[in-house]
């Protein structure tokens, strides 16, 4: 299935967006992980679960915003 | 000959511990009350100080890298005390989170508001925006007009010994810097408060899962296999 380019346009008009938020993504994956682990392994798994768990809260909230934002 | 007296021991060293979540070791916090503030002072000097040392260099290079660049995107002016009514810096104190800009920061707005009416580092680093009508030296305006572009003599009044100046510093940024001034502002509030979470962790230790989780897991087969002996036990004949 093609992604509209309503979608697309949508999207890439989030890239600047993206681009500001990783940083902040990665480092509070990191500060999250590091004050849970101690060991440089078990933060390292941590950092990229939290990371994960963030990209995914992150974005259903982004998702949301758009979604009503087009409501309006 | 008369005994000598023997001198009480003396108390043991108090040595404060915390457990490691991962494999169960000690971490010793040392002092933690010093940790934390030097982890307050310096991001991951804490963990530094208490021999954590890997933890704590990528803890100072996170924490610092991600302030810096909210610095380089406000162009160093999206830091700074204020508590007038009409500039409330509430952003401040999530940025404060930081000690080694947030003292500095307190200085100069005290100094810029003070008697000498000039910030203590005359480049006017860290300082609050000029408001409208506000009284600052001669040589801090003159300071002010030779390195900002936007800023020209006749936004001064002569006023003095002072200078009284004309305009709104706080909308020339906005103006200046557009959205970058909000960005630098959340990239260096983001810093700050991950520091208060370093500091934590510096102070107490890695927070751990809660107990009950783990007792649930390591009780779960026990159950299982008690039950299996007494099924084991009901089937066998006689």
């Amino acid at each position: 299935m093609v992604p509209s380019p309503l979608l697309i346009a949508l999207l890439l008009d989030r890239v600047p967006l993206l681009l500001f938020s990783l940083p902040l993504i990665a480092a509070a994956s990191y500060v999250f992980a590091a004050t849970h682990h101690e060991s440089p392994t078990a933060i390292w798994w941590a950092t990229v679960e939290w990371a994960i768990w963030l990209v995914g809260i992150l974005g259903v909230v982004l998702l949301a915003v758009i979604v009503f934002g087009r409501m309006v | 000959m008369a005994k000598r007296k023997e001198r009480p021991a003396p108390p043991p060293a108090r040595r404060i511990v915390a457990v490691s979540p991962d494999d169960g070791a000690a971490i010793d916090l040392k002092q933690p009350e010093l940790a934390a503030m030097l982890a307050w002072l310096v991001p991951g000097l804490g963990h530094l100080y208490q021999g954590r040392t890997r933890k704590g260099a990528i803890s100072m290079g996170v924490v610092t890298v991600i302030f810096l660049l909210g610095i380089w995107l406000g162009s160093g002016r999206v830091v700074y005390a204020s508590w007038r009514q009409d500039d409330t810096r509430w952003w401040f104190v999530p940025q404060a989170g930081i000690g080694m800009v947030a003292i500095p920061a307190v200085i100069q707005s005290m100094a810029i508001n003070g008697p000498s009416r000039e910030p203590f580092w005359l480049s006017g680093w860290l300082a609050p925006p000029l408001h409208d009508g506000q009284l600052v030296s001669r040589r801090f305006a003159e300071r002010l007009v030779q390195q900002d572009s936007y800023l020209e003599e006749g936004d001064f009044f002569d006023r003095p010994p002072y200078r009284q100046f004309r305009a709104d510093q706080i909308s020339m940024w906005h103006h200046e810097l557009g959205r970058f001034f909000e960005l630098g502002t959340l990239y260096t509030v983001v810093a700050g408060m991950l520091n208060l979470l370093l500091i934590y962790d510096a102070w107490a230790g890695p927070m751990h899962p809660p107990k009950d989780k783990h007792k649930k897991k390591s009780d779960e087969p026990a159950d299982e296999d008690q039950q299996a002996a007494a099924e084991s036990n009901a089937n066998q004949p006689g």
